[in-house]
């Protein structure tokens, strides 16, 4: 228990310093990590736009994080609700009773939007999902 | 293998458990001699039948072993398919989606097997799943790593340019 504890200390020091680093860069800057599928295509991936959305969030700008990732803004407190019951289920038991009760719908929900919204963020009708740095 | 008591993670070897404290109830674990045909993953569902066509080939006697015919089970517990169908996508959101593309194709193919029961064949396609993530998340970080060396040695490159001209 105490091992696990460790581990867990020391991959939350580690998120920590990336949520730091992502709080100090610059307005409409991600991680810097470029998107690849972008820089090839010149299309919007569904995830384009995430780390700077990131950034919103921890600056509190909700709406301005919509703007960059809406799918990612939303799925956000999903994920950390899970993932912080992730590390409770670790630290408590050593192993994942958690995973096996979350509802594959709902994920399979989230997959299938995702992909709608990497594919409609790049059709002009829809221009207003594409990542946009208000001013 | 886990503490039948608590579930924890036991070391191999392991008398007592190392969270609850639980006498560790050795079951007689069937060890096979060679690498067998019937537990590689990705090779399709276990059949009854490959196994016994194998036993007629004469070149195989495997040990006394009653239960073991009684109850195949080569993979007992079904694979954490969930938790990777997440971290792929979550990695498609976050740094590499090219590699968390790939990883949540086969964790997607993991749960589909899970599903139908073919432990085996999940546990393969998991594994997969897991070492594109990892790899992923490796040159996610490799690139950060990069980009602050780069910008420490800008920053130098600065100060040494202010250093000689000022
Ligand atoms: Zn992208
Ligand atoms: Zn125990």
């Amino acid at each position: 228990m105490k091992k696990r504890i460790a581990i867990t200390l020391a991959a939350a020091f580690f998120a920590a310093a990336a949520l730091v680093y992502l709080y100090f860069t610059g307005e409409g800057e991600g991680a810097g990590i470029p998107c690849v599928f972008h820089q090839i295509t010149g299309f919007y991936c569904s995830g384009c736009g995430s780390s700077r959305a990131l950034r919103s969030v921890l600056h509190l700008d909700f709406y301005q994080a919509l703007r960059y990732n809406a799918i990612f803004t939303i799925g956000l407190p999903l994920l950390a609700v899970y993932f912080g019951a992730l590390v409770f289920s670790y630290i408590r038991f050593g192993k994942d009773r958690i995973s096996e009760k979350i509802s594959m719908k709902l994920i399979w929900v989230f997959i299938a939007a995702a992909l709608l919204y990497g594919i409609l963020r790049n059709i002009p009708a829809f221009s207003f999902l594409a990542p946009v740095t208000l001013a | 293998m886990n503490c039948k008591n608590c579930g924890a993670e036991l070391h191999e070897g392991a008398v007592f458990c190392g969270n609850c404290g639980m006498k560790v109830m050795e079951e007689p674990v069937y060890q096979p001699p060679e690498q067998p045909v019937y537990a590689e993953p990705n090779q399709g569902e276990y059949h009854q039948e490959s196994y016994t066509e194998y036993q007629e080939q004469g070149s195989y006697v495997p040990p006394v072993m009653p239960e073991y015919q009684a109850e195949p089970v080569v993979d007992g517990e079904r694979p954490n398919t969930v938790l990777w169908i997440v971290l792929a996508a979550v990695e498609i959101f976050t740094c590499c989606q090219l590699t968390g593309i790939i990883s949540l194709i086969f964790a997607i193919l993991g749960h589909v097997a899970a599903d139908k029961g073919d432990f085996a064949e999940a546990a393969g396609k998991i594994r997969t799943a897991k070492i594109w993530f990892w790899v992923g998340l490796g040159l996610g970080l490799l690139f950060v790593i990069l980009y602050v060396v780069l910008v420490a040695l800008g920053i130098a490159a600065g100060l040494a340019e202010e250093i000689l001209y000022y």
